[in-house]
This record gives structure tokens, sequence and C-alpha cells, in this order.
């Protein structure tokens, strides 16, 4: 009995040498295809894919439908105007589309020498609101994109817009054009952070046009500031602030090449101003 | 970490000494005490010492003894234990005598320990494998069918598919629910293969039957607690063949050769054609000028709500003069009879030294669709072990298998699916019209210019998509087994599962639905290594037994794809990656999956009729966050046999015992469920983009919890004729690692928690009878049955339900608080408080969204088999049977909406009637004459489809419903059964059927008539499988097994394989 206990005091023994490795259970259970780190230009880059994609859609299957007051029933893109999975999809997109560009925000504020793309993120989400906002109204905002709760609430129209501009006018202010830029923008050529502004300084003027029957006084503020800089708005069709859907790979090429048939864009693009 | 215990090992052989003996030679002859027939290969061992020899074909042996006086053992299975001292006899006449009581049966467990089957405190079922090497099914786990209670089988859409089992229900919410496979003691990973149209099917389909000695089924928790998070839902543990005594070798081949044919085919119907609104063609466009009197039959009106087909000329849609006349047998002219032919041929040894078994089997099969499912596999095993020293023996086994398929049919709702097309076939269309199926350029000829949606041709998929696929599977390992001192036993086994397959799918270049064609390649494999190593301790002391044991285990599973996709290509017809007309999309993905443990049990018995068990184990496994990777599980049971302790056996009660325990099991989770990184999602103007998925991943994942409770009794009458084991069980599982829903808002559509609790319990039984026994004739039957109650107690705060899969837009299957699992529901007829179907102006009804539409748990499932014995001859026949469940089928609500299922024929002779020869108006129809406003005076006659109900208006305003009166608007049946969208509960079917799912005549040649042969056996068997649907509720040619997922999501049909019966012959012979 004894050498019995003995076996099996020993093997209990090499048994837990055996078993305590749990050493490396983080790195195995990492899948080595993604990525944990990814410079913001690229993050940008797919969130304005994902973007003109969205807007193409809106622009083809809700805004086109509508103001034709018409619903295509057959032809080689059917649609019968704009039903709620549609809207779901599109909802669906739009947020997971704000979530990375918060994301940038979120992983490098206050990062030395990321100060320039921070903002420029901040501007392209104030970018991407407006168009919903618009769209449809008072929607998720202050806590959209919150992974700790299954439920977000709404934010109201105005809020909206006066949150927006006020972010507009913080990147205004706050874009050093000595400072870092994207190094591949798909915007403005060689990242150019004047026409960032450029782009910010004009959202900023086209959203307080919009909304001064709503919020007067604010609207007012923010129109008339713009205005003190008027040499940083866009000044002529030359200036226009576009973005190219250009050269693809075949992953993206179904749903962009149906966009684009439908809506007979133009070869240069989605004009975004 | 292994090779530590293999140093351990490698110290604890050296320590043992050899022996060697003297000579004297004893012969002898070992037979049955009964009818004196000679016993081949009982085993002769000398006591205390390894030495031992097994009888020959005669039962004659021959043994070296060193000394007189040592004792010899006989032993042989089934028969007692017989112990001779050696005297002066050189010739030993040895008859053993037959254990009758069979009390000692010893069974498979948890880790490939054998156990006496009377001590386990939980429920386990050994298969009956005679019939899974005769009434074949290419795939093994569709053979289990009706094997055990509460065993079950959902196969999938034709012979090379997957197959899911599940056993007492479903515990986990969104995870795995299939039992594990266990072969010799590995675990393997057994993958459904499902991915899109095409099933890879699962790896245990490939297990050769021929090799199966036995296979023990595990049910529970309980049963498996050693095996751990893996076997939550129960194990299947299967033990492959050794080698035998023979006198030389021994030799076995079998033929085996199945037919198979459809034996049910859809219900069409052969009145109505092509066309639309009881017309051939609706504009002038229709009409042929150069031959004014032939109407063109048009192709977007192809669905068969035509007028009846007369036998007069039309232009068909190819262009061709053809009658408009039925064509009944469009659809079944696709099909023909298949073959699958298995040869198999084994070789086989065994000795004092050690035995071996070497085998091959060759699997040839096709099947009923032309080209489609070919098959060739083949399975090579080896098995083998060796007596290194008295005490010390290691065993070594290889399996190895290569499956090849050609032309894997396309599954489920998918424009690949001939059974799709046939479907919206119009029913005057013959296969002259469809030939040929492409231009000059190879491109599919599409009848019309305009429109999609036209149907698809089926000799298109049939002809122009393919693929093919090859398996290599290889299945081995060694262990080492080493007696250390008196009942203390070591053993240390390393094995490799390693899968790969490698395949591509091709769409030729002018599909209609892919006009530029697809090719997909793809090279899969998965690496399964395990370690693991144990000690055993059996003693017994009086009246006291006890057995222990304690071991580790460490397991490494690595899946790794690599996909390539074209979806352009340059030519038709090459199936190469080189045709591609656009850059090729690589994917690459790998996932690691690491498990460690340890695990002890001790089992304490006292005079053989009391039994306590206590298991633990410790997992740590990778997927979970490393401060809750850890986790503890025990189990404890006891079984109690009552007619021993209290001396009740007698004629009537020959044994009887009772059996209760406790377990609790873990799990961990998938691979890569804790942080979401960043996926790269290709070049976007030259510039990489990425993104995040749509599901939110979890940082703080607690293990899931199985908790499991069952009782149960094991009784035996009159002298073990009539055997009754009976399971109560109550299983709960907490802490579900779910999938859940999320508000897309949050940038995520689902995210994974933590939460929910699912509850099964149920009964299983399971009754074996000799109602009749003498000399030359046996009749036994043999009666599984089960119920499992299964009830989702809740999901998560906030989200009492959740969707599994949604099956066009108005039909899910899902999960709902406070149901069973999986709930359909769907768009449905609306009915106001009074129960009345709510009916729109139009006649046609109300519908409201997401109706409760039925279950798919069924209520009971089970099998009834027989078997009649005389002489040589045997007749075998398992009936199987489910009660209750329901499924959406998609097959009759298409068959319906395009007017080509026998059911759609309801109305319409009405409807034609009414509008094209009398010439009645809809208001006529309503039952208002249209001249007068008064009321019709021929308004009782049926004038076309009607829902019966309560019409009402509708205020555009407030939504009110206003009640007008009862509905008299006959509608016609076009619009009426078009309008099945608006009322799935028509399409769902009550999944219960009995089948006739075994049957098998044989004949054994009698051992006195091959005496003077080399054969020792020889048998040929006539067998049948799936023979016919005996009962069932579901139109003809649908399955009421039929599913479209090897997934949880179980309850939808569409565009099943037809059933098909499968007969033929088996031939065995062995030397």
């Amino acid at each position: 009995m004894k050498t019995i206990l003995k076996y099996f005091l020993l093997s209990f023994l090499c048994i837990s040498s055996f078993s305590r490795c749990t050493d490396g259970f983080e790195d195995i259970n990492k899948n080595k295809h993604e990525f944990v780190f990814i410079e913001p230009e690229y993050l940008l880059a797919s969130t304005i894919k994902n973007s003109i994609n969205m807007m193409g859609n809106l622009n083809a299957r809700m805004y086109w439908p509508y103001s034709h007051q018409i619903t295509i029933s057959s032809g080689d893109f059917p649609g019968y105007g704009s039903s709620l999975s549609e809207l779901n999809n599109m909802w669906a997109n739009f947020y997971s589309t704000v979530y990375m560009v918060k994301a940038i925000q979120h992983d490098f504020e206050g990062v030395e020498g990321y100060e320039n793309r921070v903002l420029i993120a901040q501007i392209w989400e104030c970018y991407l609101f407006y168009i919903f906002t618009t769209t449809f109204g008072g929607i998720p905002y202050t806590d959209a994109c919150r992974d700790d709760i299954t439920s977000i609430p709404y934010d109201n129209e105005t809020d909206i817009y006066i949150d927006i501009l006020n972010r507009l006018k913080e990147a205004c202010n706050n874009l050093d054009p000595e400072g870092d830029k994207l190094g591949s923008d798909l915007i403005f050529e060689d990242g150019n952070i004047e026409r960032w502004k450029q782009f910010a300084y004009s959202l900023r003027l086209k959203i307080a046009l919009e909304v001064q029957n709503a919020i007067p006084e604010i609207a007012e503020e923010h129109g008339k500031e713009v205005m003190r800089n008027e040499e940083m708005l866009v000044n002529s069709n030359e200036e226009n602030i576009y973005v190219q859907w250009g050269e693809v790979t075949p992953r993206n090429t179904p749903g962009i090449m149906t966009v684009m048939y439908m809506t007979r864009l133009p070869p240069k693009g989605l004009n975004l101003t | 970490m292994k090779n530590k215990s293999l140093i351990i090992l490698l110290m604890l052989l050296l320590g043992s000494g050899f022996s060697f003996a003297q000579k004297m030679t004893i012969k002898g002859k070992v037979t049955d005490s009964e009818d004196n027939s000679p016993l081949l290969g009982a085993t002769v061992i000398i006591e205390g010492m390894s030495t031992g020899v097994i009888t020959g074909i005669d039962g004659d042996f021959t043994i070296d003894i060193p000394e007189k006086n040592v004792v010899l053992i006989f032993s042989y299975v089934g028969y007692q234990e017989k112990k001779i001292r050696v005297s002066n006899d050189r010739f030993l006449l040895v008859p053993l005598v037959e254990d009758t009581k069979l009390l000692s049966e010893v069974v498979v467990t948890a880790l490939g320990i054998t156990r006496e089957s009377k001590s386990l405190g939980y429920a386990h079922q050994t298969i009956n494998t005679e019939s899974i090497t005769e009434v074949r099914d290419a795939n093994l786990s569709n053979m289990l069918a009706g094997k055990a209670a509460g065993l079950n089988i959902i196969s999938g859409s034709g012979p090379t598919s997957s197959t899911r089992i599940e056993i007492r229900g479903s515990k986990s919410l969104t995870g795995n629910n299939q039992p594990v496979f266990v072969v010799d003691g590995v675990l393997i990973q057994n993958d459904m293969g499902q991915e899109d149209d095409l099933d890879y099917g699962n790896i245990a389909g490939n297990i050769n039957p021929d090799d199966i000695e036995s296979i023990e089924v595990l049910k529970g928790a309980n049963a498996a607690a050693l095996y751990g998070s893996d076997a939550a839902n129960g194990a299947i543990l299967i033990t492959t063949k050794k080698g035998k005594a023979h006198k030389d070798f021994g030799v076995s081949y079998g033929l085996n050769m199945m037919f198979s044919t459809i034996r049910e085919y859809p219900e069409f119907q052969n009145i109505y054609g092509g066309g639309n609104s009881i017309r051939l063609g609706e504009s002038s466009k229709y009409r042929d000028m150069e031959q004014a009197n032939l109407v063109m039959l048009s192709v977007y009106n192809a669905r068969s709500w035509g007028i009846p087909m007369l036998g007069f000329d039309v232009l068909g849609r190819n262009g061709e003069i053809k009658s408009y006349s039925p064509n009944p047998n469009n659809v079944y002219d696709y099909y023909s009879t298949s073959r699958q032919i298995t040869n198999s041929l084994s070789v086989n040894k065994s000795n004092e030294y050690g035995s071996f078994r070497l085998s091959y089997t060759n699997t040839n099969s096709t099947d009923v669709l032309k080209n489609t499912n070919e098959r060739n596999r083949h399975n090579f095993s080896l098995r083998t072990s060796y007596n290194l020293h008295r005490l010390v023996n290691v065993e070594a086994n290889v399996r190895y298998s290569i499956d090849e398929v050609d032309n894997r049919s396309y599954s489920g709702w998918s424009d690949r699916n001939p059974m799709k097309a046939y479907l919206f076939f119009p029913r005057d269309i013959s296969l002259d019209e469809l030939t040929p199926w492409k231009d000059e350029n190879g491109n599919a000829l599409k009848f019309s210019t305009a429109s999609d949606s036209e149907f698809r041709n089926p000799l298109w998929s049939i002809n122009e998509c393919w693929n093919e696929d090859t398996k290599k599977w290889l299945l081995t390992d060694i262990s080492l087994n080493i007696d250390m001192t008196k009942g203390l036993k070591f053993k240390a086994r390393a094995s490799a599962d390693v899968q790969t397959s490698t395949g591509y799918d091709f769409t030729n270049k002018g599909t209609p639905w892919q006009v530029h064609g697809q090719y997909k390649s793809f090279h899969r494999s998965i690496d399964n290594y395990q370690y693991e190593a144990f000690l055993t301790y059996d003693k017994r002391i009086s009246d006291f037994s006890v057995f222990a044991n304690l071991g580790a285990n460490w397991r490494q599973n690595t899946m790794k794809r690599e996909n390539s996709l074209s979806n352009s290509l340059i030519v038709h017809d090459m199936a190469s990656l080189s045709n591609s007309a656009e850059a090729i999309q690589v994917t690459q993905s790998e996932e690691i999956i690491k498990r460690q443990s340890i695990f002890g049990s001790v089992s304490f018995g006292y005079k053989d009729w009391i039994y306590m068990d206590v298991t633990g184990r410790n997992d740590w496994n990778s997927t979970l966050p490393i401060e809750n990777c850890s986790y503890f599980y025990p189990s404890v049971g006891g079984s109690f046999i009552f007619s021993e302790a209290f001396k009740i056996s007698g004629k009537i009660l020959s044994f009887g015992k009772v059996r209760a325990s406790w377990a609790k099991v873990g799990n961990g989770t998938s691979f890569n469920q804790l942080y979401n990184n960043y996926i790269y999602d290709g070049l976007f103007n030259s510039v990489p983009i990425f993104s995040l998925g749509n599901r939110l991943k979890n940082p703080y994942l607690k293990p899931e919890t199985t908790y499991s409770t069952e009782v149960g009794t094991d009784l035996r009458f009159f002298k073990s004729r009539l055997k009754v084991d009976a399971t109560y069980y109550f299983t709960k599982s907490i802490d579900q690692i779910v999938r859940a829903k999320v508000s897309t808002s949050t940038g995520f559509s689902e995210r994974i928690y933590n939460a929910g609790e699912m509850q099964n319990k149920g009964v299983e039984l399971s009754v074996f009878g000799i109602p009749v026994k003498t000399k030359d004739f046996e009749w036994n039957v043999t009666l599984n049955w089960a119920k499992n109650k299964n009830k989702v107690v809740s999901i998560m705060d906030d989200v009492p339900s959740l969707v599994l899969s949604t099956w066009s837009s108005g039909l899910t299957i899902g999960i709902e608080e406070g149901e069973p699992y999986g709930v359909l529901k769907g768009t449905d007829i609306k009915y106001d408080e009074e129960g009345n179907a709510m009916i729109q102006e139009n006649g046609r009804p109300y519908t409201e969204p997401d109706v409760y539409l039925g279950n798919v748990q069924p209520r009971f499932t089970g099998s009834l088999a027989t078997g009649l014995k005389f002489k040589g001859f045997d007749l075998n026949i398992m009936f199987d049977f489910k009660s209750g469940g329901k499924f959406f089928s998609a097959s009759a609500y298409h068959g319906v909406r395009e007017g080509s299922s026998l059911q759609s024929l309801q109305y319409r002779d009405e409807y034609l009637f009414s509008s094209t020869v009398l010439g009645e108006d809809s208001n006529e129809r309503m039952g208002i004459n249209s001249v007068t406003n008064q009321s019709y005076s021929d308004s009782e006659r049926a004038k076309g489809g009607i829902y019966p109900g309560v019409v009402y208006l509708q205020d555009d305003e407030t939504g009110e419903f206003i009640k007008v009166g009862p509905n008299t608007n006959y509608i016609s049946a076009q619009t009426y059964w078009q309008n099945a969208s608006g009322m799935y509960s028509r399409f769902i079917y009550s999944a219960s059927y009995i089948k006739l799912r075994e049957l098998s005549v044989g004949y054994t040649i009698p051992r006195k008539f091959l005496r003077q042969t080399p054969i020792k056996s020889a048998r040929l068997s006539l067998v049948g499988r799936n023979l016919a649907t005996l009962y069932s509720r579901t139109p003809k040619g649908i399955d009421p097994q039929a599913t479209a997922s090897s997934g949880n999501d179980q309850g939808l049909e569409a565009g099943f394989a037809l059933p098909t019966a499968y007969y033929g012959f088996d031939f065995k012979i062995s030397f």
C-alpha cells in the first residue's frame, strides 16, 4: 500500500507540473491574421470607404426615389423603395463606421504626433452624424457605440447639431498645418491639413445655414465666426471636396458598382460639399 | 512536458526484470460444456506468469510449462473462468461453463477504462454493432439511428453530408450541442462540414464500420465527467477491432452492395401548365406574328398558373413548336438508381507476444442524381499490440482514410440545387425544352432577356457547376501500459488526429445568377494532438473493493484554412485559379485551442452490491480569459444492486440495480472570442482597409456550467431473458456563452455574453426481451424510447428572445424565454378576439408578423427492433419513430406559390369555371350582381378560393378595424396561394414519423458444415435501409426528418434530398 501511495504522490507531482503551464494561453487565443494596432490613416481609409458606400446607397435607394417620387420595381437593379431591412442595414453600417472613427479618437487622443489625425477623425465623425441626423432627425449620438450597454438612448436633433458645430469649431481652431498628417489620404492630396481645415470650416457653415431656423443664435454665432475666416472656405469649384471610389479590389466590386451604376455618378466621385 | 512523462516511463521500464522458464509440454482441448463444441480463441495462461496461449480452431492448445503443479487458467468471453492444477496428465479436456448470469459484464467507460457494468452510477448503452457492416450507410453516424434510447440522429441532405447528433436535448443556447466521438480513447475533432450550399460531411462519418468492435454511448455529463468539457453533451465511444487468436492467421473478406432509388417523389399537379392568371400570354407580345395561331410561352410566367394543358401546339420557350401538355416525369427523369459497393479485407493474428490487425476497406458510391456525390473512400487501419515484457505492453494504432468526392450535391435554398429548380418548373416543360442548356458561346440559354426571375434550368447546375474534394484523415496513437505492482497500472498515450482537406468549387462562366462564374479553392487542416497519462489502481480487500485513477491530459487543436476565390473567369469550363480575370482573393485563418487537465476518480465497492464513485477534473482552457481559464468540476455517483444485497434474485428477478449520480461540467468557448482586433479587408484606392467584424467580443467571459443529475434502474428478469433499463435525468446549464443581438447603435450587431439558463429533463427507457428461445429458434425484441423536455429558462436581461436563423423575410427559428429550444415564428393570418380570421376587402387576410407557429422539439423518440433466428437463418427488422416537433417546409411553400404542387390545384377549377367559362366578375364572385347591385343569384357555388373569416375595414387615420361582415369574396386560386407569405402556418408540418429503418435477412453457414474447410464462417444477407416511411404527416416527397442545417437552427426544410431507399446484399467470409 505504501508503494502505491508513493506512486500516486509521485505522479500527482509530475501531473501538476505537467498541467500548470497556462503560459502562452493568451497568445494562443490570438488570431495571428488580425491586427491589434493599425495606424489611423488606414482606419480612416476604411471609414471613408464605408461612408461613401453608405452614402451612395442612401442616394440611390432613398434620396433618388424620394426626390423622383418613384419606386423602381424591375430592371437590373430592382428596388421597392427603402425596405425596413435595408434601412436597418444602413443603420448598422452607419454605427459600425462611427465605431471605427471613434476608435481612432479614443486610441490616439493625447498621443504626441497624432493630434491632427485625431482631429481629422473628429471632423469625419461630425460629417457622418450630420448626414444621418439630417436624414433621420434625432438619433443615438452621445452614447452611440458604447459597448457596455445593450440599448443606446437617442439624442435630440438640435443637441446633436450644437455638439457637431462645437466639435467642428474645435477642429478648425486646433488643426495645425505644421503638425502631423495622414500618410495616405483618400480625400486630399498629400494629406494637406489646410484642406482638412477648409473642409471643417465649410461643413460648419453648411450646417449653420441649414439649422438657422431651428437654433438661430447658435447658427448665427458659428456662421459669423466662419465668415470672419472666409478665406478658409471652399471658394471655387476647383476647391470642391470629392472622394473617389477609384480603383477597387475585387472584394469591393459588386457593392460599389451597383451604387455607381444606380446613381450614375460622375467619374470624379461623390461630392461631399 | 511530454518529455518529462516519457523519462518517467523509461525509468519504470528499466526497473523491471525479465525472466525465462524451463519447458514441459501440455496439450489439450477447450470446449463448451453444453454441446462440446470447440472454443476457438480461449486463453490459457499459467497463473502468476505472463506465458499463455490461445486455442486453435478445434479448441486445441499446446503450452509449455516450467514445472508440474502449476495452475492453468482457462478463460473465454462469456464463459466462467476455470483453473486446473496440472498433475500428471499431459492432455487436458477442459469444458467451460457459459456464464449465464453475465453479472460481470464489462463496459468501456470514459478514458477507455473498462469497468464492471454493475458498478456504474450512470446510464450507458451499448450499441448493437452487428448491423452496421451489413445494412450499410456510407456515413457511420447515420447508422446509429434508432440504436440507443435518446440518441437523436439528424442526417443532412444527400449521402455525403454531415450528420448531427443530439443526446438529451440542447444544453447550449448558441454553442455546441453535440456529443464527442472517441475512437479507442482518442477524442476526435468532429466539426460539421456545412458551408453555404455544400456540405463536406463530418469526419466521424468516415470511421470504417468494418473496424468497429463496439460502440458505447455515454449519454450525459455524469458518464462523461472524466472527459470534461468536450463531453458535456455526452460521448460516443468507439472501440475498434484487435487481432484475435488463430492457428495461423485470420482473414476476413466482406462484400457489400447497396442500390438506392428514390421511394417518394413530391406530388406535382399535372393539369395546369405554365402561364399567369389562367392565361398563356398576357399581351400581344406573346403572339408570334408569323405563326399567328400559336401562342408563345412566356418565361416570366413560367410558373404553373396557366390554363389546363389540353395538348394543343404552342411556341415553346426555346422557340420550337411543342405541345402544351403535361410532363409528369419532368422531375423524375433526372434520377436513376445509384450503387454503393464496399469491399473490405482484414488480416489479424494474436498470440502470447501480442496481436495485430490490418484492414483495408474501399467504399465506392454514386447518388440517385446523375454525376453527384461520387465517392471513393479508402480506409486503412493497423492495430498492433506487443508485450515487451510480462508487465509491459505497447500499442500502436494507425487509421488512415482517403475520402474523395466528386460533385457533392448542392443543398438548401441555393440556385445550384436542382431541388429548388423543380419547384419553379412549369408543369408543361420537358427535358427536350431544357436541352441544350447553353448557347454556342457556352453561356446559359436564357429564355428571356429581361428578367432574372425566371426559373433555373436544373441541367445547368447539374452540368455546369461542379466540385471536387479530397479529405485525408490520419488518426494514430501509441500507448504504453505497465502493470506496476499488484493492481496498479500505468498508461500513457500520445495521439494525433490530423485531418486535411483540399478541393475546389466551380460555377461556370455564363451562369445566369453568376454571369462571370466563380472558382473557389480551399485547403483546410485540423491538427488535434493529445497526450495523456494516468494511473489506475484496482484492489479488493475481502468484501471491499477500490478502483481509483489519476491522470493528466494535454490537448491542442489547430485549425487552418486557406481559401482562394475568383469571382470572374476568363474562359468557360476551366476550373483553375489561373482562369481568373481578376485579382485572386486569398484568405487565411488559423485557430488554436489548447486544453490541459488533471483528473482523478475513486470508486469504492462493498460486497459487489454497493458502489460509490467520486470524480474530479480541472481544466485550463485557452479560449477563456486567463483569470477565468481554470475551472474545476466534480461528480458523485453510486449504484446499489438490491437483488444481491437482499438476496432476492430468483426465478423471476435475476438482477436488480438502482443508480444515481450528480455531475457538474464546465466548458470554454470557441477561439478568439475575447477581443476585437482589426481584420484585413482588402485594398481601397491602394490603401489597405480594415474592419472590426459585427460581433462585439467579451474579455470577461467565464466558463459555461452544466449541472446534471440522474437516477436510474437496471432490472433483469427470467435469467436475463427480459432486461429493463430506465433513467430519469435533469440538467441545468447556466452562464451560457451566448451570442445575442444588440442594438446596432453600439456599432455591432451582436455581442458575446455569459448569460442564460436552459433546462432539460427526460426519461430514457430501453427494454430487451427474448420471448421465445428454443434450441434452434430465438425471437428477440428491443425497444428504445426517450422523452426530453427542454426549457429555456432565461436568455439575458432585456433579451427575451434570440433569432438563430431567418428564412426569407417573414420566418425565423429562434429561442424564447419559457419555451423549449427552437421556436418557429412567422407572418400569419391575423385573428380577431373571437378567433375569426380578419379579411381585407379584397379577399386577402390581414397579416401579423412573428406569430408563434410551433416548436421543433419532439415529444418522444425511439425505435423498435426485433430479430428472429432459426438455425442458420436470421431476420432483423428495426423501426424508428419520432413524435412531435414541427418544421417549416420551404419546398411545400414554393410548391403552392409557383403552382406546381398538387395542393395548388385546390380552388383552380372553380375559379376557371367562374372567370373563364361563365365570365363572372369580381363583384359576382363576392355575391353581388354587378348589374342590379342586388345579391347574386348563384351565390352558393364556390367560385375560387376563399378565406373563411370576417371582413374588416381599417381606418387609414387611426388604424382601427371596423367589422363589416362575413367574407364572401372568392378570389383566384393563384391569388390565394401566392398569398402564402402571409400564412406561413400552412407550411408548418409535424416531424412525426415511423420509418422502416433497417431490414436484413441473413444466412450464416453452420460451423459443422465448414469443419472440413479452411473457412471459419460465412454469411450472406439481403439488406435494406430507409425502406419506407410508414407514418408521416408531411406532403409526399418531403422527408419528415428533413433539415436545412447541421447547426442549432433545426426546423427548416428547403430543397432537401428526396426520401431514398437503400437495398442490396452483404457477403462475409472469414478464414
